[in-house]
C-alpha cells in the first residue's frame, strides 16, 4: 500500500512537472498576438542608475583594445559603455548636458 | 524593459511602451553606434567611459554562437532565411520602412546608399569605425554620396567633401551642411526581421 501511494505521488509530481513545462513561464502581456513571458523578476538584471565615469589612462586601464563598446555623442560630449559590462546590467540611465537617456543593450 | 515610475513594459527595439500606464508612448531614439574601445577612444580622446566597479574582461555570451539555430530564449518563430539568424546587421527604421545593412555593405571607403520608402539614406563608417546612417538630403535635393579613389567622401552634384562620422560637409558648396542622422541599431538578423518583416536588406 505504501509503495503504491509512493508511486502515485511520484507519478503526480512528474505530471505536474510536465504540465509546468508545457505551460511555460507566465504570460504578462500579449502584444500583436504574441505572448510576452516573465522569465525573471524585475530588477534581477540591475540597471545602472547613477553612472560614474573615467577618462584617459584610467579608462584605458579598465578596457581591452578590442573590447566592444556602444558610443554616443551629444553636443560634443562622448560617452562609451563596455558591452561586456552591459551584459550584466543591460541598461544605463545616463544624461549628457541635461538630455536624459537610457543606453540599452 | 520596465520603468520604475509606472512599471510599464517597454520594447527596447521599438522604444515603445507595450503594456501598462505608458502603453502607446514612444521614446525618441538617439543616434549611437558600436565599435571597439581602441577605435572609439582614438577618435574621441576626451570620451567618458562608464566606470567598472569590478573587473570585467570577457563577454557573458561567448557561447552564444555555439548553436546557430537557437535564437532567443523561446526561439524565434518567424524567421526570414535571407541571412543566418545570428548574423549581426545595422538596422535603420523610419515609420513603417526598415533596412538592414549586412556587414560588408559599409566600409572605410564604401558608402551604402539605400531607400526607406520614398526617402534616400546613406550609411557610413566613421573615423571610430562605427556605422551611422543619414538622410541623403540637403536643401530639398537628394544627395548621392560616394568615395573617390583617394578615399574622400563626396556628393555627385556639388563634389563637396563630407565627414562620415558627423555627416557634415567640410569643404565645397555644401560646407557647413549637416545631414540628419538616423538612429542605427546593432541587432541580430532574426530579431530585426521579426520586428520588421518588410525590411530591405543591403548587402
Amino acid at each position: 500500500m505504501r509503495t503504491l501511494l509512493f508511486s502515485v505521488i511520484i507519478a503526480f509530481a512528474a505530471f505536474a512537472q510536465a504540465e509546468e513545462a508545457r505551460k511555460g513561464p507566465p504570460t504578462v502581456a500579449v502584444v500583436d498576438g504574441e505572448p510576452i513571458y516573465k522569465v525573471i523578476e524585475p530588477g534581477a538584471i540591475p540597471a545602472i542608475e547613477n553612472p560614474t565615469f573615467v577618462t584617459g589612462e584610467a579608462a584605458d586601464k579598465q578596457m581591452k583594445p578590442e573590447e566592444p563598446v556602444m558610443g554616443i555623442v551629444i553636443d560634443g560630449e562622448a560617452h562609451a559603455y563596455s558591452l561586456w559590462q552591459l551584459d550584466a546590467h543591460e541598461i544605463v540611465n545616463d544624461q549628457i548636458q541635461g538630455t536624459a537617456f537610457a543606453a540599452t543593450w | 524593459m520596465m520603468d520604475k515610475e509606472t512599471e510599464s513594459l517597454w520594447s527596447h527595439v521599438l522604444g515603445k511602451a507595450v503594456k501598462g500606464p505608458m502603453e502607446g508612448s514612444t521614446l525618441e531614439m538617439l543616434p549611437s553606434t558600436q565599435t571597439t574601445w581602441a577605435a572609439w577612444s582614438k577618435a574621441h580622446p576626451k570620451t567618458k567611459l562608464l566606470a567598472k566597479s569590478e573587473a570585467v574582461t570577457s563577454s557573458h555570451y561567448q557561447g552564444y554562437f555555439d548553436d546557430p539555430e537557437k535564437m532567443g530564449i523561446f526561439r524565434a518563430r518567424r524567421i526570414i532565411k535571407q541571412m543566418p539568424g545570428k548574423a549581426l546587421v545595422w538596422g535603420v527604421a523610419q515609420g513603417p520602412h526598415a533596412a538592414a545593412l549586412a556587414d560588408g555593405a559599409v566600409g572605410a571607403s564604401k558608402a551604402a546608399s539605400f531607400s526607406l520608402g520614398e526617402v534616400q539614406a546613406v550609411a557610413l563608417q566613421g573615423a571610430d569605425n562605427g556605422v551611422r546612417a543619414f538622410l541623403a538630403q540637403a536643401d530639398g535635393h537628394t544627395l548621392r554620396l560616394s568615395y573617390t579613389e583617394t578615399g574622400i567622401l563626396k556628393d555627385a552634384a556639388t563634389a563637396s567633401e563630407w565627414d562620415p562620422t558627423t555627416g557634415t560637409a567640410l569643404r565645397g558648396k555644401q560646407a557647413g551642411t549637416k545631414l540628419e542622422e538616423l538612429p542605427v541599431t546593432r541587432v541580430y538578423w532574426f530579431a530585426w526581421s521579426s520586428f520588421y518583416p518588410n525590411t530591405v536588406v543591403v548587402e
